[in-house]
């Protein structure tokens, strides 16, 4: 099969009992020098980033430390005027099929954009990662549709 | 259609409003939560070796990423 269907994960909010849906897709971040050392989370499909961004903990979590073992740095523009620092770091991503068990799609070893903190989730991006795939947002039946043979 | 046997859905509720974020086991089921993933995953650890992690957004909050 050549694609792969997400529900929206369920979130309820612990003051207000409020319901909210998010189109998340279940991924692991290895560390491509030691395949020992990877994190599973939950990433945002970003159509509007240009690049992948992780949170620092998923260098944390994969035994590099987030500035000191960077292959560079840049500052990426943010919404508005913000500029946001972050450290190159090589990883394989790879996007989990909908059970989490088996791996639906893997990178190769990729340079990923790493912020010094983890005040967001994962985001994947077009370079390196959406490039690849159809991807369908049915807010309707809150689903996500992830395509890796898309044709036209 | 799609088959929808192999689909797990993920329902978040945390008992403590300050946690942002979760960790849930291979069926979806919460295991662990805290104020930074590195404490949810510490917990998350003394269960299970098999989890991911998972960002938890504030209803009345608005996000752009």
């Amino acid at each position: 099969m050549a694609f792969k269907v997400y529900p929206f994960v369920k979130v309820t909010d612990s003051i207000t009992g409020e319901v909210f849906h998010r189109p998340w897709v279940p991924i692991r971040i290895v560390n491509p020098k030691d395949k020992s050392k990877f994190i599973q989370a939950q990433a945002l499909l970003d159509t509007g980033a240009d690049e992948c961004v992780f949170p620092k903990f998923t260098a944390d979590q994969t035994g590099k430390d987030v500035i000191k073992d960077a292959s560079g740095s840049k500052e990426m523009q943010g919404v508005g005027d913000a500029k946001i620092p972050v450290w190159f770091h090589s990883f394989i991503v790879q996007i989990l099929t909908p059970d989490m068990k088996e791996v639906f799609w893997s990178s190769k070893e990729i340079t990923v954009n790493v912020v010094a903190h983890d005040e967001i989730l994962p985001i994947l991006g077009f370079k390196n990662c959406l490039g690849h795939f159809k991807i369908t947002f049915n807010y309707a039946s809150k689903r996500v549709i992830v395509d890796d043979k898309p044709g036209v | 259609m799609y088959n929808t046997e192999d689909e797990i859905t993920i329902n978040i509720k945390t008992q403590n409003p300050d946690s942002n974020w979760v960790t849930v086991d291979e069926h979806g089921k919460m295991i662990s939560e805290g104020k930074t993933p590195a404490e949810a995953i510490e917990k998350a650890k003394k269960i299970s070796d098999n989890f991911s992690v998972i960002f938890v957004p504030k209803e009345g909050e608005s996000y752009i990423f």
